[in-house]
C-alpha cells in the first residue's frame, strides 16, 4: 500500500495540491495504477537490449534547417507581465 | 587529529556549436533578451525538438579529449522538476546512458602526475536566466535555453583545493584547446559545482557530503573548498553531523549558506523523452571526429619532454595554455635555446602575466621580441638583471628590445678598459673589503662586484667584472 506521505510527497514535486477529502480516493488509485503496471515486470527480459523506440536509425540525425525563430514580441505576447523585454515573475527566492 | 578532504566536482560546460541543442536558434553569449528564441526553446506546447548533428560532435571531442568510452548510443532522458527557468517542466538531460563513460585528466603536484579519474560525461539542455531585481521581481531571458551543456562529472578523488584548482585550470585548457567551448566562468559557459566532505584518518569517520553551489570563479571554487573544510571538521568534532543538504557560495560574506535538503535522484522521476528518437554512432564515426582533434596538452607535454628536453613540470605548465605552448614554440623559432626560453617563460614572463592577470596574446611581449631580448642576453650584450628589466619596458611599452636598450644606454661594458677605471675607484674606497677577502671572506668579493655594478648603473659585465676584481686585488 502507498502510504499518504508517499502521495503527499509525490503531489508537491508535481505541484498538485490535494484535499483531504481527495487524499483516500487518490491512495486508492494510486494503488491500482501501479498494481497495474507492475504487471510489466512478470515479463521475462533477461539478455533482452532494451529497445527505447521502435524507430532507432540515425539517419534522423540531420541538420535541422527549420528556422523557427519568432521576435521578441510574439514571444512575449501570452505572458501576463513583462518589462524591459523580459517575463516577469514574482521573485524567486532560492 | 588528521582529516582526509575528499573533493568530486561537476562541471557544466557550455558547446560553442552555431545552434541550439535542439532548435535552429543561434547559440550566442549576450544578444537582447528573448531575441534568439522559438517555441522549441520557450517550451511551447506542439514544438519538437531534433537533435543537433554538431552538438554531439562537440560533445564526442571532448569525451574523447578527456580518454572516455564514447557510447555508441545516445538517448536522452526527461528530467523533472519544477523551475521558473525551466519552461517545460523537464529538462532533457541524459541519466540512464552517458554518452561517455569513465575518463581521465592528468594534474601536475609538486612531486607527482595524478589521475583523476571521472565517473561520466553527459550531453543536456541549458535552462533560461534569471535576473532578480530590487523590486521583488524575476526577469526571465530564454536566450540561454537550449544552449547545449555538457556536465563532466569527476569521481571524488580530489583532497585539496589546490587539486581541485589544478583539475578546473586543465579541464579548461584542455576544452579550449579542441575549440568545444569559450570557457569563460564569468560569461556562465563554464559552471563548477563541488560535491565535499572530510574523512578522519584515524576513526574513518566520514562528514556527510554537502553540494557547494553558486561558485562564479576559480577563486571562489578554492576559498569555498577551504571554507567547508574548516566547518565539515568543526561538524565531526562537534560530534553534529547533518543530512545531505545543497549550499550556496555568498562571495561578500566569504562563506557558504544552506540553500536546501538535496532531492534524492527518484524526485527527478526520469523517463525516456520519446520525442527525440535515440541515434546509434558508429565507430567509424567516433574514429573519424578523432582525426579532427588538434594535439591535446598530454600529448604535447610529452612532446616537449622528449624534443626540447623540458622536465615533466615545465612541459606541464608550458602546455597548460594552447597559447602559452604556441608561443612557446613561436619563440624556438627565432633563437634555438629551448632551456633559455623555458626559464624565462616560466619565470618572468608568466610571472607578469599573473601580476597582469591576463593571458600571454593578451600582453604586448611577442615571440620575436622574447627571442631578440634572449639573444642579447645569450650574446652578453646585456646582462641577466637589464634584461629582466628590459622585458619589464617591453610588457609596459611594447617596444623592440634593441630600441629599449638603444635608447636607455644599457649595452653591456664588456670592455676591460672601460671598466678598469670603475674597479679601480671600487677598490680604492673598500679597502676594507680586500683586506676582508684576503683573510678568507668570500663574500666580501660579492659585494665588491655589487659595488662596480652600481657605478656603472648595471651595466658591467658581472663574469668579467669578477675576474677583474681578482686579478686586480691580486696586484695589490
Ligand atoms: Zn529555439
Amino acid at each position: 500500500m502507498i502510504s499518504k506521505d508517499q502521495v503527499l510527497h509525490i503531489a508537491n514535486i508535481a505541484k498538485l495540491r490535494i484535499t483531504d477529502e481527495e487524499l483516500e480516493p487518490f491512495m486508492e488509485k494510486f494503488d491500482q495504477i501501479i498494481e497495474f503496471v507492475d504487471r510489466i515486470r512478470e515479463v521475462d527480459t533477461e539478455d533482452v537490449e532494451p529497445l527505447y523506440q521502435v524507430n532507432e536509425d540515425n539517419e534522423l540525425l540531420e541538420y535541422n534547417e527549420t528556422n523557427q525563430m519568432i521576435s521578441r514580441q510574439e514571444a512575449l505576447q501570452n505572458t501576463q507581465e513583462q518589462k524591459y523585454g523580459y517575463f516577469k515573475i514574482l521573485k524567486v527566492v532560492e | 587529529m588528521t582529516y582526509k578532504t575528499i573533493i568530486g566536482l561537476e562541471i557544466h560546460v557550455e558547446l560553442s556549436t552555431k545552434h541550439k541543442i535542439f532548435c535552429n536558434c543561434p547559440n550566442e553569449f549576450g544578444a537582447e533578451a528573448n531575441t534568439l528564441v522559438c517555441p522549441t526553446c520557450l517550451g511551447l506546447p506542439g514544438s519538437m525538438p531534433i537533435l543537433n548533428k554538431e552538438v554531439l560532435e562537440y560533445a564526442i571531442k571532448a569525451g574523447i579529449a578527456f580518454n572516455g568510452k564514447i557510447s555508441n548510443l545516445i538517448k536522452m532522458d526527461r528530467k523533472h522538476y519544477f523551475y521558473s527557468d525551466l519552461p517545460k517542466g523537464y529538462q532533457v538531460s541524459q541519466a540512464e546512458v552517458p554518452f561517455c563513460d569513465g575518463g581521465y585528466l592528468e594534474i601536475e603536484l609538486e612531486s607527482e602526475t595524478k589521475k583523476i579519474n571521472l565517473e561520466r560525461i553527459h550531453i543536456e539542455e541549458d535552462t533560461g536566466k534569471q535576473i532578480h531585481s530590487e523590486e521583488e521581481e524575476t526577469l526571465l531571458d530564454f536566450n540561454r535555453s537550449g544552449v547545449p551543456l555538457i556536465e563532466i562529472v569527476t569521481k571524488p578523488e580530489m583532497n585539496s583545493a589546490e587539486e581541485a584548482k589544478l583539475f578546473l585550470d586543465k579541464l579548461r585548457a584542455t576544452l579550449k584547446y579542441i575549440e568545444v567551448s569559450n570557457v569563460k566562468m564569468e560569461e556562465g559557459s563554464l559552471r563548477c559545482d563541488v560535491n565535499i566532505n572530510v574523512v578522519d584518518s584515524e576513526t574513518g569517520k566520514k562528514s556527510i557530503i554537502a553540494e557547494i553551489k553558486n561558485l562564479n570563479s576559480f577563486r571562489a571554487v578554492v576559498k569555498a573548498i577551504e571554507f567547508e573544510e574548516k566547518r565539515h571538521i568543526d561538524l565531526l568534532e562537534a560530534d553534529k553531523n547533518t543530512e545531505k543538504e545543497t549550499r550556496r557560495w555568498d562571495e561578500a560574506k566569504g562563506e557558504t549558506i544552506l540553500m536546501r535538503k538535496k532531492a534524492g535522484a527518484s524526485d527527478y522521476r526520469f523517463v525516456v523523452e520519446g520525442a527525440i528518437p535515440p541515434v546509434r554512432i558508429s565507430d567509424e564515426w567516433i574514429e573519424e571526429i578523432k582525426t579532427t582533434l588538434p594535439e591535446l596538452p598530454q600529448d604535447k607535454k610529452t612532446r616537449f619532454m622528449d624534443s626540447f628536453g623540458l622536465s615533466s613540470y615545465d612541459a606541464g605548465v608550458l602546455t597548460q595554455s594552447k597559447d602559452l605552448s604556441e608561443f612557446f614554440e613561436e619563440t624556438l623559432k627565432y633563437i634555438d635555446d629551448s632551456k633559455l626560453v623555458s626559464n624565462w617563460i616560466m619565470g618572468d614572463v608568466l610571472r607578469r602575466l599573473n601580476d597582469d592577470e591576463i593571458e600571454i596574446q593578451e600582453s604586448k611581449l611577442s615571440p620575436k621580441a622574447l627571442a631578440d631580448l634572449l639573444l642579447l642576453v645569450r650574446d652578453d650584450k646585456i646582462n641577466n638583471n637589464t634584461g629582466k628589466k628590459v622585458l619589464k619596458e617591453i610588457f609596459d611599452t611594447g617596444n623592440s628590445p634593441e630600441k629599449i636598450v638603444k635608447e636607455k644606454g644599457l649595452i653591456q661594458i664588456s670592455d676591460e678598459g672601460e671598466l678598469k677605471k670603475i674597479v679601480e675607484e671600487v677598490l680604492n674606497n673598500n679597502e676594507q673589503s680586500i683586506i676582508d677577502f684576503k683573510n678568507g671572506k668570500d663574500r666580501a668579493l660579492g659585494f665588491l662586484v655589487g659595488q662596480v655594478m652600481k657605478a656603472s648603473r648595471g651595466k658591467a659585465n658581472p663574469q668579467l667584472v669578477n675576474k677583474m676584481l681578482l686579478e686586480m686585488m691580486e696586484e695589490r
